[in-house]
């Protein structure tokens, strides 16, 4: 699905599209090494390759939820849930709340990802 | 209600075929794992449940908005990340290494509509059987997975965990028994008409035995007189199909029949070996087994088929 | 209010009486539903909408009796109530009818009936599109659920797994194949109708954030439908090409594999659970507030955690594959993201609960089923976690475990929320509330009744007794849980029997609801009871997330008429487009009325699809040439019309254009989402196409000599060209132009078919013989693609030369030439992609 499509501002978007696609890239890519290598298969050189991409992936995402933690966190802290009204600044403290959100959970999402990478050490 | 399940299983968790009564190394790993996350499951339910019902109960709160947000990203948000990011890590440390295979023993099992074709192999031996597999205790043994022309799924419960056999493709799987006894498998995947009735014995040896029995199984068969059965069995063409190691060694279509007599159950787990059993079979194989492969032989007197049964049992 | 500019000429006319009566006189004899048999020939949303609902819930109900019949034979072992071939067949159907006739559709007929009341709109933006994706659904729906009452129902199970689904599936499969392909078609169009509904037809002033949860849920889950049903689509494309012309993709023995269409179909098949969870969770986030009576807890939260829950449940579908033999890395990957996906939707279950705690909880029957639904799903989502942990899967992947835990889900995560929805939402289809007392019971015996059954499987799945066996034999341990299951699946039944008896006595009895009866606080409960032909009198201008509580003179302001569009003075159907963020009026949009080309449409792609399950291929072709005539027809006669005037006055002082083209318009964006799902199938393709080259040592194979790279090379020149034209025609139309854009129209045409020849010459001339390996079969099947699709764009040039010189398409009217455009940007990138792999990489592999 593409979430970002309808909401154009991009803002709201990146942080969603680059986190997990960036991590999750890495899955094709392991899935063929290890069809094409077997399952004896060190992982060590794409495990670098994949720990590097996580890690700029990563520090991208914390980039962008600090930024936007900075705008948001008052709003976050105190009355977030109260009604939000029909002001463009309201729509755009919705949006900066979303990217903060999805920057949160895009990064579990990295996390999760560089996971097994982390525990396994070869195809098997 | 997970709590309930608990209390269903200590009970009942018995049984030839049972994932929670363990008699394989790896099983018995899945169970332990599988106890401990009922029990987180069963904690997490509980409080989530009891959170959302005193909600509803409770008189109006005086919660802010805060709290409402500490709950989301407290419980929403941080416990089940730092919760399934443990489990996950546990999950992963106990992946199964297929890479290289520490066993003196590999098993080969062919799956075919609806039976097993298995061929135990040590050293240089290889020996051919079917629709039963004896394993030893307290042995890695290798699984060398294969199918003839459908998916099927291995499946040995009280063992170990399943692997599909696929078009195409050599799957192995590495199990070893610890606990000497008589259990049940059968296959997972959907494969046809009698899925159902694709199940197979699994022997577990008590260590030492096995060799014992590998023997037994490489001799020929047990019963060399020119019986009538015998002799009906090789006029009806039943060797077009079927192999009787040392008697007629000409098809390999059908199971292996070597030491048919000494297997515990008739067409891949489909009924107990009984000479009753084995005569309604070779009368009408489809009235027991629908889509098994094996044609009828209804035109037969009865007396011949009871012959055949006879000579048929005697190989043991 | 007072933000809103009026009109301030004078008085207001909505404050006279007799004008406000001639308007409701004149909007209702614009909105009547035709009589008699003509009736069927409706197309608005709220009488498509009911009979979707309708029909998917027999549909149901038509499963519930299948799995009535499964838990009958298996009450006991060695039961013998059916034979093996047609227990395969009845739970084959089972699991098909209640995926894809049930659960897809019911949020599709649930959102077609609802999404217009709730965004404050007359009607969809395309009613005939949802008209004839409804017929779709019905006569593709018949013909699967029929073909049981035959012996020839798919047998395979509901994935179709091939080689068994090749080998012995017999007619069945390709049922199952072509039925569900058009019910595929179906699905996607209602997406594509909903999609732009929530994008375009918000109703003014409802700003993107203000949108009901219900309305992002629906985008969700159109793009999740956009995106995940195309894969399968593929799938059914390359399963109906080796099932009827013996091309082998997935027949190992030559070169293909039978795990592509795992792959395939679960890519769908994964996301498809979401797409059946999603939307009935968004009926919760409706239902919670209303029932707490106040707004819910952490909007922005929920938004979030369904586009996160939409994106991640993409990335998980080999969780259904963890036993194929893949490498641990794979299932440690996978396994990753199946945990991952838990936290989005745990967040909005905590969203739901902090809400519920935040507010003075009214006790009813829809909050019954709230509390029941989360109770069975948390269940289901935890024997989920547990699952997605490989080596426990191990054991439980295609046991009884599974079957429990995809029932807990399933029922949990949708069958009791579409309750609570059903009975909260009952009022606003018909006027009248059900029953408190009968809900009650029903809610009991549903629930009881469900967990009798299925909390048993667990147990019975650990026991070891495998999934799909028509029986068992005795002490395995099995007979007892089996026993109860058996049991407690009769209760589940009387549970639905509850349901339709309380159903049938509410609309006997005249009696209806008082307006808004949950003192809800959502634009939707604005409509009068019972509801009026015309949907909604006007269309509100939205400040606030919950307007009936936050303005006080809401309701009173919507009853005069004080909002937009009051009035039909010129006789036509007509709602407001909006812009997609902010929600300023930019068109005045006339929608049709009743028609018979969508039912034509659908009767002749039925008998397309139908009669290519028994190879009859002159009969199918002559199908779909009466098909695409049905189809033109309709496009020539009520698409893009040259209105009267071009602009019209809507209220408020707002004047907006009445013909929209381009990137503006809602016609362009439907074309828009369409060609991604199309293009999403397409790459689903190109997929395949690596697969058998990460599988196979040398791919392509040695011995293929095709399709070279000449062919390929003149057919992507030549698709350039054709492009080419096309744009340079839509940009000389716009000049006025007329005798060059002809030309260029012209030429475009005829560059596309010599580009055709040229794609087909490369395999043909190079002699690549699909049946013989599955390198021929997957070049030809992209070819194959290709080749249709530029049949399609050569077709709708032709239209918009024929709609050019016959005047409907001039420089102010250019929808038509927009929209081929559109096309032709998405067939040339295909195109080019396929002459670059079939051309180019063998030349670098």
């Amino acid at each position: 699905m593409d979430p970002g499509r309808a909401p154009t501002s991009g803002r709201f978007c990146s942080p969603r599209r680059s986190g997990p696609c960036i991590s999750s890239s890495s899955i094709p890519g392991f899935a063929v090494y290890c069809a094409k290598a077997g399952r004896d298969a060190a992982l060590d050189p794409a495990r670098a390759a994949v720990l590097a991409a996580s890690t700029v992936a990563l520090g991208f995402l914390v980039w962008l939820f600090l930024g936007s933690w900075r705008r948001r966190r008052p709003s976050v802290t105190d009355a977030d849930f109260s009604f939000e009204g029909n002001t463009p600044e309201e729509r755009h403290r919705f949006l900066t709340h979303m990217s903060l959100a999805s920057s949160a959970l895009s990064i579990v999402a990295v996390i999760y990802t560089t996971i097994p990478i982390l525990v396994l050490e070869t195809c098997r | 209600m997970v709590a309930l399940l608990l209390l269903l299983l200590v009970p009942a968790c018995g049984g030839p075929q049972s994932a929670l009564d363990p008699a394989g190394l790896e099983a018995e790993r899945i169970g332990s794992f599988f106890l401990f996350m009922v029990l987180g499951a069963a904690t997490i339910w509980a409080l989530l449940m009891g959170t959302a019902i005193l909600a509803i109960l409770r008189r109006p709160g005086r919660h802010t908005e805060r709290f409402a947000n500490t709950l989301i990203i407290g419980g929403g948000v941080i416990f089940p990340t730092i919760g399934l990011a443990a489990l996950l890590t546990v999950g992963l440390r106990s992946l199964p290494d297929w890479s290289g295979s520490p066993a003196d023993l590999r098993i080969h099992v062919h799956g075919e509509q609806f039976w097993w074709r298995v061929a135990y192999e040590r050293g240089d031996e290889r020996i051919v059987s079917a629709n039963e597999i004896h394993l030893p205790a307290g042995e890695p043994v290798e699984f060398v997975l294969t199918t003839a022309d459908v998916i099927h799924s291995f499946w040995m419960p009280a063992i170990g965990g399943k692997m599909d056999m696929m078009p195409g493709r050599v799957n192995r799987l590495i199990l070893t028994p610890t606990t000497p006894g008589i259990y049940r498998g059968a296959c997972a995947e959907f494969c046809g008409p009698s899925h159902a009735l694709m199940a197979f014995a699994i022997v577990v040896h008590p260590p030492g035995e096995f060799d014992d029995w590998l023997v037994a199984e490489t001799s020929p068969a047990s019963n060399s007189a020119e019986t009538e059965g015998r002799r009906l069995f090789l006029a009806n063409g039943c060797a077009a199909c079927h192999r009787i190691g040392g008697i007629v060694e000409l098809g390999e279509v059908g199971p292996d029949l070597t030491h048919v007599g000494s297997r515990r159950t008739l067409a891949a787990g489909t009924a107990p070996m009984s000479r009753q059993a084995l005569t309604d079979w070779i009368t009408d194989p489809q009235a027991l087994k629908p889509g098994a492969g094996m044609p009828a032989y209804t035109m037969l007197p009865e007396e011949e088929i009871l012959a055949i049964a006879d000579f048929l049992l005697s190989l043991e | 209010m007072t933000s809103v500019s009026r009109d301030g000429h004078g008085p207001d006319p909505q404050d006279d009486p007799a004008i406000r009566r001639a308007q409701e006189e004149r909007l209702a004899r614009v909105w009547e539903q035709p009589k008699g048999w003509r009736y069927w020939t409706a197309v608005n949303n709220s009488e498509v909408g009911l009979w979707y609902i309708v029909t998917s819930f027999a549909f149901m109900l038509f499963a519930g009796v299948l799995g009535l019949l499964i838990r009958a034979q298996l009450a006991r072992p060695d039961g013998d109530l059916l034979s093996a071939e047609l227990y395969n067949q009845v739970f084959t159907l089972h699991g098909t009818a209640m995926m894809f006739l049930f659960g897809v559709p019911i949020f599709e007929a649930v959102a077609i009936l609802l999404l217009p009341a709730l965004l404050g709109a007359r009607d969809l933006p395309f009613p005939r599109l949802s008209a004839f994706g409804f017929w779709c659904f019905l006569l593709g729906g018949l013909f699967v659920c029929g073909s049981i009452f035959f012996d020839a129902a798919p047998n395979s199970g509901w994935f179709m797994y091939p080689p068994l689904s090749i080998d012995q599936g017999g007619i069945g499969a390709e049922i199952w194949l072509l039925g569900l392909s058009f019910i595929e078609v179906a699905s996607i169009a209602a997406a594509v109708e909903l999609i732009v509904g929530v994008l375009k037809c918000r109703p003014p002033g409802m700003h993107l954030n203000l949108t009901p949860l219900y309305g992002w849920y629906v985008l969700i889950v159109g793009g999740m439908i956009v995106f995940a049903f195309p894969p399968l689509i593929a799938g059914d494309f390359l399963f109906e090409l080796e099932k009827a012309f013996d091309w082998p993709f997935f027949d190992a023995s030559r070169g293909g594999d039978p795990l592509l269409w795992q792959h395939l179909f679960w890519i769908f098949g994964h996301p498809e659970v979401y797409i059946i969870f999603l939307p009935s969770i968004a009926l919760l986030a409706m239902i919670v507030p209303t029932f707490a009576q106040r707004p819910i807890a952490g909007y922005s939260w929920v938004v979030l955690s369904a586009i996160g829950t939409g994106f991640i449940s993409f990335g998980l579908w080999a969780h259904h594959m963890y036993t194929t033999g893949m490498p641990s890395i794979s299932l440690g990957f996978f396994s990753a993201a199946s945990e991952a996906v838990v936290i989005p939707t745990g967040i909005q279950i905590f969203v739901f609960i902090a809400t519920l705690m935040m507010g003075r909880v009214i006790r009813s029957v829809p909050m019954l089923f709230a509390l029941g639904a989360l109770m069975i799903f948390v269940a289901g989502g935890l024997t989920g976690v547990m699952i997605a942990v490989a080596p426990f899967d191990f054991q439980g992947h295609d046991s009884y475990f599974i079957v429990a835990h995809l029932h807990y889900t399933l029922f949990g995560g949708m069958v009791f929320p579409l309750m609570a929805g059903f009975y909260y939402y009952f009022p606003l289809a018909f006027g009248k509330l059900l029953s408190r007392r009968l809900g009650i019971i029903a809610f009991w015996l549903l629930f009881v009744g469900f967990n009798v059954t299925f909390l048993p499987m667990h147990l019975t799945g650990l026991l070891g007794m495998p999934r799909r066996v028509f029986t068992y034999p005795q002490n395995l341990g099995w007979e007892i849980p089996n026993l109860v299951s058996s049991l407690g699946a009769i209760v589940i039944a009387a549970g639905f029997a509850t349901v339709i008896l309380d159903v049938i006595r509410t609309l006997r009895n005249p009696a209806t609801a008082p307006r808004n009866p949950w003192n809800a606080g959502t634009v939707e409960w604005m409509l009068e009871m019972p509801p009026k032909p015309w949907g909604a009198r006007t269309i509100p201008h939205i400040e606030s997330r919950y307007p009936i509580w936050d303005a006080p003179d809401f309701l009173a302001r919507y009853d005069a008429g004080r909002f937009y569009l009051p009035d039909a003075e010129e006789g036509k159907r007509e709602t407001i487009v909006t812009s997609v963020l902010d929600a300023d009026p930019v068109q005045c949009l006339r929608v049709p009325g009743p028609g018979l080309m969508p039912i034509v449409a659908a009767v002749a792609l039925a008998a397309m699809f139908f009669l290519a399950t028994f190879h009859l291929w002159t009969l199918t072709v002559l199908a779909g040439f009466v098909a695409l005539g049905a189809i033109l027809w309709w496009l020539w006669t009520g698409t893009a019309l040259p209105p009267e005037k071009p602009v019209k006055e809507i209220g408020l002082g707002e004047r907006v254009p009445i013909y929209m083209a381009g990137p503006q318009s809602v016609g362009w964006w439907a074309m828009f989402i369409t060609m991604t799902a199309d293009l999403v199938a397409y790459l689903s393709l190109v997929f395949s196409y690596f697969f058998f080259w990460t599988i196979h040592t040398d791919f392509p194979p040695a011995d293929a000599a095709g399709p070279g790279w000449a062919g390929p090379l003149a057919a992507g020149l030549l698709f350039v060209l054709a492009w080419g034209l096309t744009l340079a025609a839509r940009k000389l139309n716009d000049r006025a132009h007329i005798g060059a854009t002809r030309v260029c129209l012209g030429a475009g045409i005829l560059a596309g078919a010599v580009g055709i020849a040229a794609l087909i010459a490369g395999p043909a001339l190079t002699g690549l013989d699909a049946t013989h390996h599955a390198y021929p079969a997957i070049v030809w099947a992209l070819v194959v693609w290709i080749v249709a699709h530029a049949g399609i764009g050569l077709v709708s040039q032709g239209f918009c030369l024929a709609g050019h010189i016959r005047g409907r398409l001039t420089s102010d009217h250019d929808a038509d030439i927009w929209n081929t455009t559109l096309y032709w940007h998405f067939l040339l990138f295909t195109a080019l992609v396929t002459t670059l792999v079939i051309g180019g990489f063998p030349l670098v592999a």
